[in-house]
């Protein structure tokens, strides 16, 4: 019987709690819930039948006073059960990725876990019986008046504040360093240090003490995470910063070399028109002029003006790819051209799935015309009246049966590869504002990608 | 009788742009006459305006000391005359033309450095335009034209195979022998819109009947011409072989 009664509570206390987690995720979170589909009732059904397993664990414990056993180690179990059981939740209605659900749980579970501990301080004992009156209306008090006061309170602070950001920066961008993970994903166990530091009761309102161990530890981690993601964007600036630079300063060279050789010609050439001018030959000195026009053109100017193009990429990350697949071309002695005439800014596409995605075209491209004859590419960029356009264009070689290009493995260049464009296909269903276009015109192999800002 | 405009910012040149064509136009006996040469895009909007034809357009670059340059005078002449064949002049070669081309559907550029060069992309331009004129007079195909954001795509209705439905809201694939492009909008318009050749043969695929190569009636799959595959319901089976 009293493993019924338990399990009554741990169900109609977890309702709760998921309510409230449901309502952080979407308005502190931003999140949005996504339209359900056949599939993800099966998830949904999971998701509840794994609560009331958690539950049902739980109040199996608590009857059979496993608690306080020494490690603590069958309230980490529950706690495990319990972050499995919200993060297939969260998965469930927001659809978010399994990772990112994760991570956003452990988060949550920490802003619980501290919103307790700050009540706990208040209360005199950890366990309530709640076969006693009064201690079953201190259950009632503190688990559906007084938890969710705090937790409202602590939640607002910490989300009006910088550490909420923080905690939203790391909850989206939670798949770029897995060891971070690791270490969050820790985090259930490592509260119960607190306990068991403070096991003797050594101190009088050990409760207290387990809340700021607690807070110190997160803390800790938040802090330290922060500090490594900056230095970490840091390094990867500096590095795009240095390669730009000596990628510039290797043109600069370059156009440098060829001025030189330019002047020289030039030279030899004036001396020449200045005979022809001399005596009144006024169609060659037109010439003449005509060809240094043009030579100077070919020689310099299109150097200078691929840069000049370049210049209008504001986006760092997206100038850093640009260059190094210019490199790319140049040393595949590719022909090319980079069209930007106005300057791009940003975008509401995310900076890496953008680098990843063009990165995709661009490589498709160069692996296409690669050693061919009249080999070109014609890179655009263009963004006006708030849509911006990614284009890809080079010559075709190759008879591409149109539709397999987009199927996982398949490419013309033998096996195990062509995860390219597949990959593609995948980052783009995530958003609502992109539309990919894909056309093969006069012996071109287009690649498109509009973006509605 | 097709209209020419000629915008360009250097007198000089614009008079022997303008001699040129006048020429050209004489000799070849092109049904074209000259409308409007300027050197202020202004005066060009204002004639194109008034009278709405579809006509030819020269259009200098760079236009110093006016209120836009050639890039913002095409946009708005296509806004009146979205068929008409623009051709840019520019001094410099490696201008982004591939840009304006995707934007405004720019016919040709010309560079004006060289004069014998400039005269002769002149003379190829109007050829082209004559061309092209010949071509679709004779052309009978029909177009599927979609709207994607900020550009209009033209793809020829006998190269559709089918339209499917993407996860996201609205959100409609186009199917077709050399493009594949998503667009915005809903399987009943585009039924209503492209009548008895496409078939609804479930609720997210519509099919061109002229494009079935053969149907797998076991895993309820229609394979089409170009080899790709989609599937079909169990109630369009009936009218599918119906159709075949």
């Amino acid at each position: 019987m009293p493993l019924l009664k338990a399990l009554a509570y741990n169900l109609s206390a977890s309702l709760f709690t998921f309510t409230f987690i449901f309502l952080i995720a979407k308005f502190f979170l931003g999140w949005s819930v996504i339209k359900p589909r056949k599939k993800d009732y099966i998830i949904f059904s999971c998701t509840v039948l794994s609560i009331i397993f958690s539950d049902l664990t739980g109040a199996f414990f608590y009857s059979a006073g496993l608690f306080k056993k020494p490690f603590y180690i069958f309230e980490i179990i529950i706690d495990y059960l319990a972050t499995i059981t919200v993060t297939l939740f969260l998965q469930s209605v927001f659809k978010k990725g399994i990772l990112n659900s994760w991570v956003a749980t452990i988060f949550l579970c920490m802003l619980l876990n501290f919103s307790e501990y700050i009540i706990l301080i208040f209360l005199p004992e950890f366990q309530f019986h709640i076969a006693i009156l009064h201690e079953f209306l201190l259950y009632i008090l503190y688990n559906f008046l007084a938890t969710p006061l705090i937790e409202i309170t602590v939640i607002l602070l910490i989300f009006k504040t910088e550490a909420g950001r923080i905690i939203k920066h790391r909850i989206n961008n939670c798949s770029s360093n897995p060891k971070k993970n690791i270490l969050l994903s820790m985090y259930p166990a490592i509260k119960y240090i607190a306990y068991i530091i403070n096991s003797e009761n050594l101190i009088i309102n050990k409760y207290a003490v387990s809340a700021v161990i607690t807070v110190l530890i997160v803390s800790i981690i938040l802090a330290y995470m922060e500090i490594s993601e900056i230095q970490r964007q840091k390094l990867e600036a500096q590095q795009i910063s240095i390669q730009q630079q000596s990628i510039y300063i290797k043109n600069l060279e370059q156009m440098q070399l060829e001025i030189h050789r330019f002047r020289h010609d030039y030279k030899n050439m004036m001396s020449g028109i200045y005979l022809s001018a001399k005596e009144g030959d006024t169609k060659a000195v037109q010439n003449f002029i005509q060809d240094m026009a043009s030579d100077f053109e070919h020689q310099a100017g299109s150097q200078i003006q691929k840069f000049t193009q370049l210049g209008n990429i504001h986006l760092m990350e997206l100038k850093g790819l640009l260059l190094n697949k210019m490199e790319l071309m140049q040393q595949e002695h590719i022909k090319y051209e980079l069209e930007v005439i106005h300057p791009f800014l940003d975008t509401t596409f995310r900076r890496t799935d953008l680098c990843r995605c063009f990165g995709i075209l661009i490589d498709n491209a160069i692996d296409e015309v690669r050693g061919k004859e009249n080999a070109y590419i014609n890179i655009m960029v263009s963004c006006q009246d708030g849509f911006t356009t990614f284009r890809v264009k080079n010559t075709l070689y190759s008879e591409v049966d149109f539709h397999k290009i987009w199927l996982e493995g398949y490419s013309t260049k033998g096996n195990g590869r062509g995860t390219g464009l597949a990959n593609y296909k995948k980052i783009l269903e995530c958003y609502e504002n992109v539309f990919p276009y894909t056309s093969i015109q006069d012996g071109y192999f287009i690649q498109e990608l509009k973006i509605q800002e | 009788m097709l209209p020419v405009y000629i915008c360009e910012d250097d007198y000089e040149i614009l008079c022997i742009q303008k001699e040129y064509i006048e020429k050209q136009i004489l000799i070849n006996g092109y049904d074209m006459k000259i409308a409007v040469c300027s050197r202020h895009p202004e005066e060009i909007i204002k004639s194109a305006m008034n009278f709405p034809q579809r006509g030819i357009y020269f259009l200098d670059v760079e236009l110093k000391n006016e209120p836009m340059d050639g890039f913002g005078l095409g946009k708005i002449i296509r806004e009146t005359d979205p068929r008409g064949f623009i051709i840019y002049v520019t001094a410099f070669e490696e201008l982004a033309f591939e840009t304006f081309r995707y934007h405004l559907e720019a016919l040709d550029y010309i560079i004006k450095g060289d004069m014998e060069k400039m005269l002769n992309g002149i003379k190829q331009g109007l050829e082209t335009v004559t061309r092209r004129m010949s071509m679709e007079k004779g052309e009978q195909r029909e177009f599927f034209t979609v709207k994607v954001l900020d550009v209009i795509k033209h793809i020829p209705v006998d190269e559709i195979m089918f339209f499917e439905t993407s996860g996201r809201t609205h959100r409609i694939e186009l199917h077709a022998l050399n493009d594949r492009l998503d667009f915005i909008g809903s399987m009943q318009e585009l039924e209503e819109q492209l009548g008895s050749q496409f078939i609804r043969v479930h609720r997210g695929y519509l099919v061109n009947s002229g494009q079935i190569g053969e149907l797998d009636l076991k895993h309820k799959e229609i394979r089409m011409n170009n080899g790709e595959k989609c599937f079909f319901s169990r109630n369009a089976r009936k009218m599918l072989l119906n159709r075949i």
